[in-house]
């Protein structure tokens, strides 16, 4: 995403929540924005417009805000004409990272089970110190 | 077939608190409505950035694009409001002789 078209900054957010931050700005500052964003959106949905994404226009700037479910992605960018093309790259990268939000929204929630994994300290000799192989065995 | 007009695009001129175009009265009133709640929450983003004076903004849904080119006071400026999922630049160039 970062190098598609001319943009100068990222953040992905769930709900309120900001996930990753690729921002010139203070994650304060940025969490203000976010903030303001998911209000619009909310403010939008009641009166029953599903909004897709928002799209601002200031001096020498301009702000993009795509959603997908609970997630969000503001984009700031430069060039207005790259906008469509932008908001295309945001649609599939919020589609396609969505997996990447749940492992960081639940840490725990692994779909591994404990026999797929062994433990480095288990008791059957590999656990402890560090297995050196003798340059003359090589 | 590119060329052909939408005929669900609607065009909006406002100035000094009126709305003017080639629509309904409703339409006009959503136009305003959403031009203002719009100008609202882009001015408190911009704010929390530092970004300066919003002069165009706008949403789009899966059947649905509102956009719109205003001077910085917001007083006055021109929007377009079309029935489909429309590709955003070319809705400016419609309302905005700047883009």
């Amino acid at each position: 995403m970062k190098h598609a078209g001319s943009i100068n900054g990222l953040c992905l957010a769930w709900r309120r929540q900001i996930l990753i931050s690729l921002m010139p700005f203070q994650d304060y500052r940025v969490e203000q924005a976010v903030h303001a964003m998911q209000e619009a959106r909310e403010h939008y949905a009641g009166g029953g417009h599903e909004v897709q994404c928002f799209w601002f226009g200031f001096e020498g700037v301009h702000m993009l805000g795509c959603f997908h479910g609970e997630c969000a992605l503001l984009v700031l960018h430069s060039r207005a004409v790259e906008v469509d093309f932008i908001a295309k790259a945001a649609a599939a990268f919020l589609e396609d990272s969505q997996l990447l939000v749940d492992a960081a929204l639940n840490p725990s929630g692994s779909d591994a089970q404990q026999g797929d994994t062994q433990r480095l300290d288990s008791p059957d000799g590999y656990g402890g110190g560090t297995n050196l192989v003798p340059r003359a065995s090589i | 077939m590119a060329n052909e007009p939408d005929t669900s695009l609607k065009l909006f001129e406002f100035r000094d608190g009126t709305v003017s175009g080639n629509t309904t009265p409703e339409d006009a009133e959503n136009f305003a409505r959403d031009f203002q709640g719009l100008r609202h929450f882009a001015q408190k983003m911009g704010d929390a950035m530092d970004l300066g004076d919003v002069w165009m903004g706008g949403f789009r849904e899966a059947d649905f694009t509102h956009l719109w080119s205003c001077s910085l006071d917001g007083k006055s400026g021109q929007g377009a409001m079309i029935g489909k999922h429309a590709p955003m630049f070319e809705l400016l160039q419609n309302v905005s002789d700047d883009a």
